[in-house]
This record gives structure tokens, sequence and C-alpha cells, in this order.
């Protein structure tokens, strides 16, 4: 049975893990293949298809959590047009490094800054502990209660779940304080 | 300056929207003044984006992972059904041909007739003919092939060669008739319209049709089998 954009933005959004990952795997079962016949035919490789891939359902995420996507595309064209974007700019910059002339694209420089944001965090969250890391994600990115958390993490109260968590979040802060900080005066010698 | 505990705290209450309206006011009158802890709220906004944005692609690799494997698996099994549903359409096309020639070769068996015994067609007795012959007067086929086969070479009469080769097709065995058959079309003085027609047989048992054609359309009104050839020759037609 065909799913509605609507139905899938709601199931992609639900606090029911189940749900969600079914319609995770609804969306990478429905738009991966057209994604990657256009980073192949725009001279990538089966790894930039993967790549480019990941990038875009993760700033699709961020547009649908914030509510950015209103709907007056389909979602097919929506993640097309991020994908697209997304391949172009890199693309661009390949060429830029081969000597090339680059054309313009229409810049998302917000998604980009998303991306490299990802990438800075994920080499800092590499740092963390693993149950920090864990309750991090099962917090912000799986939505459990701190009811939840204290059960999963066997604590003695739920306070001792919020201490942990935000214990966990600012040495993560900190740490990526710590390397914007370091990056300004990189630039700045 | 280092990012507090209670910041912290606050921050993240703030962005889940967790604060009760008397603290939301304070921290938003601490924000608007303190350019710092503005500074921090940036911080944790994007750290909480990078934990999401990398907790989605994980779930997205994963989900490559599963769908690259499962894709590999289905890709095996087309190319190892592909191989299998090959083979069985050669084994089944083998079998049908097989079949179709053993019918074939068994249909064109019943046109068989042995050919009279010399002993009968001269009137002679037994007696004055080799153990051979004796056997395919009786038509133990195989005891007379047996017979014809202990004969030294070099002592095998046309008459001997001739029975030899319709024994052989009478016991069902066209290829072993078919080299002394053609040994003896060569000389037309020995059993040339006989040979003809079982020489057409062993062909036709063999699957070798135009051989067969070619032999019985030699065969004239009132030869040996010519009705029997014409309704064969029809048959291929």
């Amino acid at each position: 049975m065909k799913v509605s954009d609507q139905d899938l933005i709601h199931q992609l959004l639900s606090n029911d893990p189940a749900t969600a990952e079914k319609a995770w795997q609804h969306v990478y079962k429905r738009y991966y293949p057209s994604i990657k016949a256009l980073v192949l035919k725009l001279r990538g490789a089966d790894q930039d298809a993967i790549d480019i891939f990941q990038d875009t359902l993760v700033i699709f995420h961020r547009n649908i959590r914030a509510g950015a996507f209103k709907g007056g595309a389909t979602l097919k064209t929506y993640i097309y047009s991020i994908a697209r974007n997304l391949w172009l700019r890199q693309y661009q910059k390949m060429q830029k490094n081969a000597g090339v002339e680059a054309v313009a694209y229409e810049t998302a420089t917000e998604d980009l800054d998303y991306i490299r944001n990802a990438d800075i965090v994920s080499a800092l969250m590499d740092q963390l502990k693993d149950d920090c890391k864990k309750i991090l994600i099962e917090y912000y990115y799986n939505n459990r209660s701190m009811a939840e958390l204290q059960e999963i993490f066997t604590l003695s109260s739920i306070q001792a779940a919020k201490n942990k968590k935000w214990r966990c979040l600012g040495y993560l802060v900190k740490l990526l304080k710590e390397k914007t900080e370091h990056d300004v005066k990189m630039l700045e010698t | 300056m280092n990012v507090s505990d209670n910041d912290i705290e606050m921050i993240d209450r703030y962005l889940a929207d967790d604060l009760d309206p008397s603290e939301k006011e304070l921290f938003e009158r601490r924000l608007s003044e303190n350019s710092l802890l503005r500074s921090h709220l940036g911080v944790v906004k994007q750290a909480i984006e990078g934990i999401q944005a990398n907790a989605d692609r994980d779930r997205i690799r994963n989900l490559h992972r599963t769908y690259a494997t499962q894709e590999t698996t289905r890709q095996r099994f087309r190319y190892i059904s592909g191989i299998a549903a090959s083979l069985l359409i050669l084994a089944v096309s083998t079998f049908l041909v097989l079949r179709n020639q053993a019918h074939k070769a068994e249909a064109y068996r019943a046109y068989f007739t042995p050919y009279p015994s010399p002993i009968h067609v001269r009137g002679a007795t037994r007696n004055d003919h080799p153990e051979a012959i004796k056997f395919y007067d009786r038509q133990q086929f195989e005891a007379a092939i047996q017979a014809f086969n202990r004969v030294p070479v070099d002592r095998r009469t046309n008459e001997m060669k001739f029975y030899h080769a319709v024994s052989f097709l009478g016991n069902g065995q066209p290829a072993g008739a078919l080299p002394i058959l053609e040994e003896l079309q060569s000389d037309p003085e020995s059993y040339a319209e006989p040979v003809r027609w079982y020489l057409a047989l062993s062909y036709l048992q063999l699957d070798q049709d135009e051989q067969a054609k070619t032999l019985l359309l030699q065969i004239d009104q009132g030869e040996f089998e010519y009705d029997r050839a014409q309704e064969i020759l029809s048959r291929l037609r």
C-alpha cells in the first residue's frame, strides 16, 4: 500500500522507535535508487551516492523536525533537490581542485554547515565514554523520557538520570567549545 | 570561561521548553544581557544537532548495510537460479530430444521385417549354412550377431555380411548395421535393393533423415519394400 508523504513524515517523527524505523526503511527503499542514479549520472561513484544519500537524509530529517518541509513539493522532489544540491556542490569543489572553472549552483550553506558540524561532533563524541554517548543519543535522538533513561542506565532516580545526561552534554559542549576556539585561533594565525 | 553545569542545565531545559514562566523570563533576561551565555546557547544547540545528525547517519548506514547485503544475496540467488534454470532447460531439452529420437527410432523399427533367410530362399537345408545363418533363420538375432562376429573377416561373404547387418537391425542396433550396409552398397551386385531399404531404415533410426530420404527415393516401383518406402517418404514430407 502506498503511504502518503504526510503520513510518512508523521511516522518518521514518531516517538515509537518501531514506527520510525519502519518509516526510515520505507524512505530508504523508495528514494535511494533515484538518488544513486542521479549521482552516477553526474559522474559520481557508488560510494559518493551512499555518502550523498546519507547526508541528504540527515538534512531532510533536520528540516522535517523543524517543520521546514511545507509540502509545496512532493517528498521525492524535495529529497531529490537536497541530494542534487549537495552533490553538485561537492562535484564543483572537486572540479575546482582539478583546476576546472566551477559552475554556480543554488547554495545550501545552512545545510553544509549542518553537515560540517555533524562531522566535528562525530569526532568529539568518540572522546566520550560509551554510556555518555548512549544517553545523549537515547534522549536527543530516540526521544526517551527521563524515566526510561533511569531504567536503561539502572540509575537510582529520575534526577540522577537528568544529572548524568547534563554531565555528558556538558562534557561534549566543553569539547566543542575548545575545538571552536582552537579553530578560530588557527584561522587568526 | 568554561560552561558551568548550571548553565548547561538551564540552557538544555530552555531548549526543551521545560522552564516554568518565571524561570523562562529570568533566563531570557540573562540571555539578552550576557553574550557569553548566548554563545553557550549556540554551542549547546550545535552539540545537540550534531548528536542528532550522527545518529541519523548511523541509522542510514545500518539501513544501507542491511539492504546492500539483501541485494547481494538477491543477486547471488538470481545468478544461481539463472544457472539452475539454464541447466534445467538444458536437461529437459536433452530429455525431450532423446525421447523424441527414441520415439522416432521406435517408430521406424516397426517397419523392420527380417529379410527371408537364405535357407528358405534357396530351399536348401539348414546343414548347408553356417551356424550364424541358422540362428538368423530362427530370428535369434543376438546369437546370430555373436556367431557372425566369430567368422574371420577374410572369410565373410557378402551374403554373411548382409545377414549380419540385418541381424543388427533385428536386434535394435542400427549403428552396428550401418557400416556393413554402407560397405555392401558399394557393390551393386550384392543385395542392392534390400541393402537400400535396410540402410534407409538404419539412417532413419539414427536420425539421419536426409540420407534415408535419398535412398528411399531410389527404390522404384516394384522393387523391394516400394510401398513402405513411399509411406515413409510421405511421412517425412
